[in-house]
């Protein structure tokens, strides 16, 4: 016990930051990646001189050249027109980066498979961890090989460097004697510094400029600046090569961020035969979700988003993704969830791998059910999953921002009353607390909205402008109250409307009765807000209208500010209210 | 399903309406407000009335869900406060613009039996969708509704063609009661007419909403 207490600080490690997380960093430099990325579609590209180009001052400069183009002298940054002269039939494509860029990440994704901490770095190197993985393929060497020959069956070059360090590994890829370039493991600093002292000053990734004036003061390698004091460095050159060079002997740390975000739960199968009629895929998610579901179960733990991704045989992947409600770890439902979805999975020439991941993960409550099945609050286990499973359902195929469930909001603005508690997975059916029945099923909350304000069962959105006949044109109707929160101004009889009829959509409506006004407001906080004079109308069909009108005087007479039914919309400046229909009642 | 509207109730066979089976609800805004009083009933479930003698949100019953598949985003909650669904008591899917989309979700929300009443807006059902979904309630009594609205028909058109047009048009297949609920004036007042119901007999009443006790 107290060996295990005292051993980082016997090992030397600083205590304050604890024993070091020891790396192992391959570095893949792919040094013809334009042009051997495009070759793969172009099969004569490969032995005919290929050049990409990019437009520079009004000139066509070669971006990129293949090895068969080098040969005869082609290089990037000449002029196009140059190399015509060269080779009259050079093979000339635009330069694409942000293609070589996405192409680069493909690649890093294809690569997770000998590791998960894949990160593609620049135009054209990718680094990868692979620390704890080596022993899966039987060492160092092997791994290096097998990634080695997949690449080259892709077409393409590649150079390989091993180190503790991504600076390390990246400077050996470039500049690095053997192939592939390997720094011992575990050497330390020290070790690195061994390692990397023969090679150029270019090999610690710094910008031209500042590589340029190294050489400048004939330093050009490596070696050279170990014995240079690093404010001497900083003072000339900046904090550049200080910075790439501590990088590169792992005195600061440069973190591997992975392309893909490490899943706390996996699961995933290889096959030897690839397969891809839609039965075997199913067949393989459920193997997957067998697992990934015992898993959870020990830590007693359940799934909110689960991503399926199937590697093709042509190197493609395909993921499709589905979340939950709430945290789940019942083989049906998920499987259920799958099978609306498998059908976007492009078998192509066959899937080899499948693996079913989930990233977002939460603690399952048990309830606690009496034989009947009834949990404590009188409602039922069984309906209350029966009908999360359902809104997981709807929410994965409609999305669940669209399935919501409107609650109070208080604000006496319309369409700020009702927003709905939608929008996330979790509010659509997600307990507040253990001890409230987690409720789809019965109201969460005690609040409600006043039932003795009428208010329309549909609100359009946004209000529809209305021509009003009013009795005297450009006055508002008489108003019974005016202030903040009125009582609906008496009965229908009573209130007499200066509001005559309105005209929507070409149609004449003759109003017969109408109650109101009502005053609705925004908060005062709101810089634009409304101020609106609601009147629940009759007309002689029968129908009834929630129209307000904007803009309205107030009995001082001065004009309220107004405010747009949408925001940021110019109004015209007039000095008649303006009336817009807002909703329809029953 | 009694309606609580002795009334009606009385022409309905069985005194009320049949759970398990789709019913459809025509005409304008009254039917929405039909719908979600029917609802309501469905999710008291007990002797009570929604039209008349309103009991909102009674807490008696069975709990269970109760879904509205909307084409639009319209509905607005607050006003259903007043036809006994209160604050937090439905769920709404909004957007449901593609026919496939509706019956997909309609079924499956038919199929789940923590569900107690479904509304679909929707316009025309097909035979064989129409069967799907008198099966899917078959097996679980969800009370299921069918609102097709008319687009932009605030207003009847009493026209001499109206009533027929709608009678003609009514394009649910399967439906076992086919109601068509228009506004009548007089504040709260509805014009409700049974046009079609299985085992009973075609009636017209004038409903008037009572304020809630």
């Amino acid at each position: 016990m107290s060996r295990e207490r005292t051993a980082p600080i016997k090992s030397g490690a600083p205590a304050r930051w604890g024993p070091r997380i020891s790396r192992r960093i391959l570095a893949a430099w792919l040094p013809w990646w334009p042009t051997e990325r495009l070759a793969r579609r172009r099969p004569e590209a490969r032995t005919h001189p290929f050049v990409t180009v990019a437009e520079s001052r009004n000139r066509l400069i070669i971006d990129a050249a293949n090895p068969p183009a080098t040969r005869v002298g082609l290089s990037p940054g000449m002029p196009l027109a140059d190399a015509r002269a060269v080779v009259p039939d050079v093979v000339v494509r635009p330069a694409d980066p942000a293609g070589d860029a996405l192409a680069l990440e493909h690649l890093a994704r294809w690569a997770d498979r000998f590791t998960p901490r894949v990160m593609p770095d620049a135009r054209d190197t990718l680094f990868l961890d692979i620390a704890g993985c080596t022993r899966l393929f039987g060492g160092e060497e092997a791994l290096t090989a097998s990634l080695r020959a997949a690449l080259e069956d892709f077409g393409l070059t590649v150079r390989l460097a091993l180190a503790d360090t991504p600076g390390a590994a990246w400077a050996l890829a470039h500049y690095g004697a053997g192939e592939p370039a390997v720094a011992p493991t575990g050497a330390g600093t020290s070790g690195l510094k061994d390692a990397l002292a023969e090679l150029p000053v270019a090999a610690l990734r710094l910008s031209a400029n500042v590589a340029d004036g190294l050489a400048a003061f004939g330093l050009d390698k490596i070696s050279a600046l170990f014995v240079i004091k690093s404010i001497e460095l900083i003072r000339r050159f900046g904090m550049e090569p200080v910075r790439r060079l501590e990088e590169a002997l792992g005195i600061i740390d440069e973190p591997i961020v992975p392309l893909r975000p490490q899943p706390p739960r996996e699961a995933q199968r290889a096959f030897a035969e690839p397969i891809s009629r839609p039965v075997d895929i199913r067949a393989a998610l459920d193997g997957l979700l067998d697992d990934l579901c015992l898993e959870l179960g020990r830590s007693g733990e359940g799934a909110r988003r689960l991503h399926l991704t199937c590697g093709r045989v042509d190197g493609g992947r395909r993921t499709v993704t589905v979340g939950t409600s709430r945290p789940l770890r019942r083989k049906k439902p998920l499987m259920g969830l799958f099978a609306e979805k498998l059908d976007q999975v492009e078998p192509g020439f066959g899937i080899d791998e499948i693996v079913l991941a989930t990233d977002v993960v939460e603690t399952i409550d048990e309830v606690q059910t009496d034989w009947s099945g009834e949990a404590a609050g009188g409602y039922r286990a069984a309906d209350e999953e029966e009908l999360a499973d359902l809104l997981d359902r709807l929410g994965n195929r409609f999305g669940f921002g669209r399935i919501g469930r409107p609650v109070p909001h208080q604000s006496w603005l319309p369409e700020r009353a009702a927003p709905s508690s939608g929008g996330q997975p979790r509010s659509a059916v997600h307990p507040g607390s253990a001890a409230q029945p987690r409720s789809a099923v019965q109201p969460g909350s005690a609040a409600n909205w006043p039932e003795d304000r009428r208010r329309p069962l549909r609100l359009l959105s946004p209000p529809e402008p209305v021509e009003a006949v009013t009795t005297e044109a450009g006055e508002p109707p008489p108003a019974t109250a005016g202030d903040e929160a009125p009582d609906r101004a008496g009965s229908k009889g009573d209130s007499r409307p200066g509001l005559r009829g309105f005209c929507r959509q070409g149609r004449f409506h003759q109003v017969r009765t109408a109650e109101g006004p009502e005053r609705l407001e925004c908060e005062w906080w709101r810089e634009d807000a409304p101020r609106r004079d609601y009147y629940l109308v009759e007309d002689v069909a029968g129908c009834r209208y929630w129209l307000f009108q904007e803009g309205a005087r107030d009995e001082e007479g001065t004009e309220r500010p107004e405010g747009g039914p949408r925001r940021g919309q110019a109004l015209p400046s007039r000095t008649a209210p303006r009336w817009f229909l807002h909703g329809l009642f029953a | 399903m009694p309606l609580g509207v002795p009334e009606i109730d009385r022409v309905l066979p069985g005194g009320g309406l049949r759970l398990g089976c789709i019913h459809e609800a025509t005409g304008d805004e009254a039917a929405t407000g039909f719908c979600a009083a029917l609802l309501a009933r469905a999710l008291a479930g007990g002797p009570g009335g929604t039209r008349g003698k309103s009991r909102p949100h009674s807490s008696g019953g069975r709990p269970g869900a109760l879904l509205w598949l909307a084409r639009g985003d319209d509905l607005y909650a607050p006003g259903l406060v007043r036809y006994g669904i209160g604050a937090g008591q439905l769920l709404v899917v909004s957007g449901l613009q593609r026919q496939d989309d509706m019956l997909w979700a309609m079924e499956e929300s038919l199929r789940c039996r923590a569900v107690r009443g479904v509304v679909a807006e929707t316009g025309r059902i097909g035979l064989a969708a129409g069967r799907r979904l008198m099966l899917a309630a078959e097996g679980t009594g969800v009370l299921g509704l069918v609102l097709s609205r008319r687009a932009g028909v605030a207003l009847p058109r009493r026209n001499g063609h109206g009533d027929e047009r709608w009678r003609g048009g009514a394009g649910v297949r399967g439906a076992v009661s086919r109601w068509r609920i228009t506004a009548s004036p007089g504040g709260t007042n509805w014009r409700v007419a049974l046009l079609h119901c299985r085992g009973g007999k075609p009636a017209e009443w004038t409903l008037s909403l009572r304020a809630p006790p």
